[in-house]
């Protein structure tokens, strides 16, 4: 299903490939995204839900990833903790440095707003703001101000060729276009890593490929970390990594480029 | 985040729901509006009749027998003569002191019978008792003419019936007199018409015929007056001749001071403007309470919207913040619509309260040209100041519960809200 070239499986016990991949890691300094021995359990009643069982990842700088895996495999909460959006019940998640237990809501809203940007299948924009609008909020949580802001978000709209739409509500808007405003939205604080829970099921082929094709330049040009939880064969054929997820646990990484041959350090 | 964003974050939510926040704005309005006029009114009441007091007989107590139309279970039979007005002018503070006669009267007008009043009493002490009092047409009798008489505004242009003119007849049927079973036949000669002046002092000046004090003493066939007019020559004086007058007679004669009638009536306005003002608070609770439904149904609404605030980056304060500034910018608006529509209502209540401070009827306490009757509303800046505060705190307080709720929502949970 998944194109192999330069595939290599990384079992967790191959240690000589494991190496390679931690020494290619190093040279880009700290992982982006680091998780350690993560769980997460959610308690109904009297039972309890192990949504993740046990994940251990490092994502590097500029890395582009996809996550897959069948429904309720846990990806989607994966991400919701990467995130800072969700505590782990146990084990620790590290985002650019910061270890997310270190912090109270309020500390952790402020990470989500400085390095952490989403993107959401059903595009989660404000139907009464414009785009431009949408595309400032992160902005004036920050309090930055009117002018700099304004000029920020336009900059924004027009990398991905939105420019015309500024004064446009999301009603007004196609999928396409939506999804697009609000990858805007997710890149206007120039965060360290954009989340996106399948960014691309809610548009159609020709559109996912525009939207791909934004987050590969952004990628590149930017060195923003990825991560793309997708069901989109088309989606994770572009990215550097690929891993799956299954009951709550990573069942194979693999890896479908090399990193350094695309992104800058 | 900067406030300036916040409230245009929280205008631009407002306009959103147009209807909701224009029914949840008039609900304000209308609680403001109530308590603004009610409490201008009764302001303007209170400064209304304070000021008539001022201008005529904030300084005169009126003695009355007791037994008399302003009987108050009293059983005695002592009755006022000349004696009395001479201790009366002995009392230290007293300037001086005025018998009269009162009765009520028929005025034979072409047929129709017109009810007034007869009063007899030195005649030019009438200006002295009713500041600003004028003469239309015509002047005062002279001195000793026991014939003529001066007649009131009403009574010479009676709304139905023929005008009394100067130096014309006027004929009447006094009742009351002491020994007469039916009504006196009396005649006099208008020699001065008065100008339209209204009441005061519980007397009606332009529904009156006076006569000088020997006319009315022949007409009573009595030296008894009806009472007793006491000058007494300092406001602040009124208390001490009147607690010595009252010493002095016990119970058989009824002192009546302005002072005594102005805290009757600021009881009763005091009554009036409680009762008012729960309406209009609890008007304004109901509103308040509108809000918090309102808000909480948005918050509600909006469950998505503020997860992806918050996975935006938005700390729960600045959620708190967001909403609660919805609310207090529905509490400024209405504020302001409310003063507006106060202000309005505020006349429309001077108009029904006026019956009550002035005009014909009242009691007695009107200016001149009491026949409007009409109160002024008084505005002071503290009851502009807290018109426009109080409904702003009230609409942010109600808005507490449902923002909280909102920076306390879990953001997973709500970016999965339908």
């Amino acid at each position: 299903m998944f194109d192999n070239r330069l595939a290599k499986h990384v079992n967790p016990r191959d240690s000589e490939l494991s190496d390679i991949v931690e020494k290619q890691m190093t040279a880009r300094g700290p992982p982006a995204v680091q998780t350690i021995d993560v769980t997460k359990v959610y308690r109904s009643g009297h039972i309890d839900y192990p949504a993740l069982r046990g994940v251990s990842l490092k994502i590097a700088k500029g890395e582009l990833v996809s996550i897959v895996g069948p429904s309720g495999s846990g990806k989607s909460t994966l991400l919701n903790l990467i995130g800072a959006l969700d505590p782990p019940t146990s084990g620790r998640v590290i985002i650019d440095g910061v270890d997310l237990r270190k912090l109270n809501e309020d500390g952790l809203a402020v990470l989500r707003n400085q390095k952490i940007g989403f993107v959401y299948q059903t595009f989660n924009l404000i139907q009464r703001l414009t785009s431009i609008e949408n595309v400032e909020m992160p902005l004036v949580a920050r309090g930055v101000p009117d002018k700099i802001r304004r000029s920020r978000s336009l900059k924004m709209l027009s990398a991905v060729g939105l420019a015309q739409k500024a004064k446009k509500r999301p009603t007004e808007l196609s999928g396409g276009e939506q999804q697009r405003v609000a990858i805007a939205r997710a890149l206007v604080t120039q965060p360290a890593i954009v989340l996106g829970d399948e960014p691309t099921g809610n548009v159609d082929s020709k559109t996912t490929n525009e939207v791909l094709s934004y987050i590969v330049q952004v990628n590149k040009t930017l060195g923003t970390t990825f991560i793309l939880v997708t069901h989109n064969p088309d989606v994770a054929n572009m990215t550097h990594r690929l891993i799956t997820i299954k009951d709550g646990l990573i069942e194979k990484e693999q890896y479908l480029q090399r990193i350094d041959s695309y992104t800058k350090l | 985040m900067q406030f300036v964003d916040m409230f245009k974050l929280a205008y631009k939510a407002l306009v959103d729901r147009k209807m909701r926040s224009a029914l949840t704005i008039l609900g304000i309005a209308v609680g403001s509006a109530i308590i603004l006029a009610l409490i201008a009114s009764s302001s303007g009441l209170n400064a209304s009749i304070s000021g008539s007091i001022e201008k005529t007989g904030a300084n005169v107590l009126t003695i009355r027998n007791a037994g008399g139309f302003f009987e108050r279970g009293s059983t005695s039979t002592y009755q006022l003569s000349q004696q009395d007005v001479n201790y009366l002018t002995t009392i230290p503070g007293v300037v001086a002191a005025y018998p009269f006669y009162s009765y009520g009267a028929s005025i034979n007008n072409g047929g129709t019978s017109l009810q007034a009043s007869v009063v007899g009493m030195d005649l030019s002490v009438l200006p002295v008792l009713y500041q600003g009092l004028t003469v239309a047409s015509g002047t005062f009798p002279e001195l000793g003419d026991t014939t003529s008489a001066v007649v009131g505004w009403q009574v010479a242009n009676p709304t139905s019936g023929t005008p009394i003119g100067l130096n014309q007849m006027v004929s009447m049927s006094v009742s009351g007199i002491k020994g007469s079973a039916g009504g006196v036949s009396y005649t006099v000669l208008a020699s001065a018409i008065l100008a339209p002046y209204g009441t005061a002092l519980f007397a009606n000046i332009d529904d009156t015929v006076y006569i000088p004090l020997q006319a009315a003493q022949f007409l009573s066939k009595s030296p008894y007056f009806t009472g007793i007019y006491v000058i007494v020559d300092n406001t602040d004086d009124v208390t001490t001749v009147q607690t010595d007058i009252e010493t002095y007679y016990s119970t058989n004669v009824r002192v009546i001071s302005p002072g005594q009638i102005l805290s009757s009536i600021q009881a009763i306005t005091g009554q009036l403007t409680l009762f008012l003002g729960s309406i209009g608070a609890v008007s304004l609770f109901v509103a308040t309470v509108g809000i918090v439904n309102t808000m909480y149904v948005s918050v509600m609404e909006r469950t998505r919207e503020i997860g992806i605030l918050k996975a935006i980056g938005y700390r729960p304060r600045q959620i708190l913040g967001m909403f609660l500034s919805e609310a207090a910018l529905t509490g400024v608006i209405g504020a302001f619509c409310g003063l507006a529509l106060g202000y309005v209502i505020s006349f429309l209540m001077g108009g029904m309260l006026g019956g009550i401070g002035g005009g014909r009827g009242g009691f007695g306490f009107g200016g001149p040209g009491g026949a409007g009757g009409v109160i002024q509303p008084v505005f002071s800046t503290e009851l502009i100041l807290f018109s426009l505060v109080f409904p702003v705190v009230l609409a942010t307080v109600a808005g507490l519960y449902p923002a909280w709720r909102a920076s306390k929502m879990n953001a997973v949970v709500a970016l999965k809200y339908e």
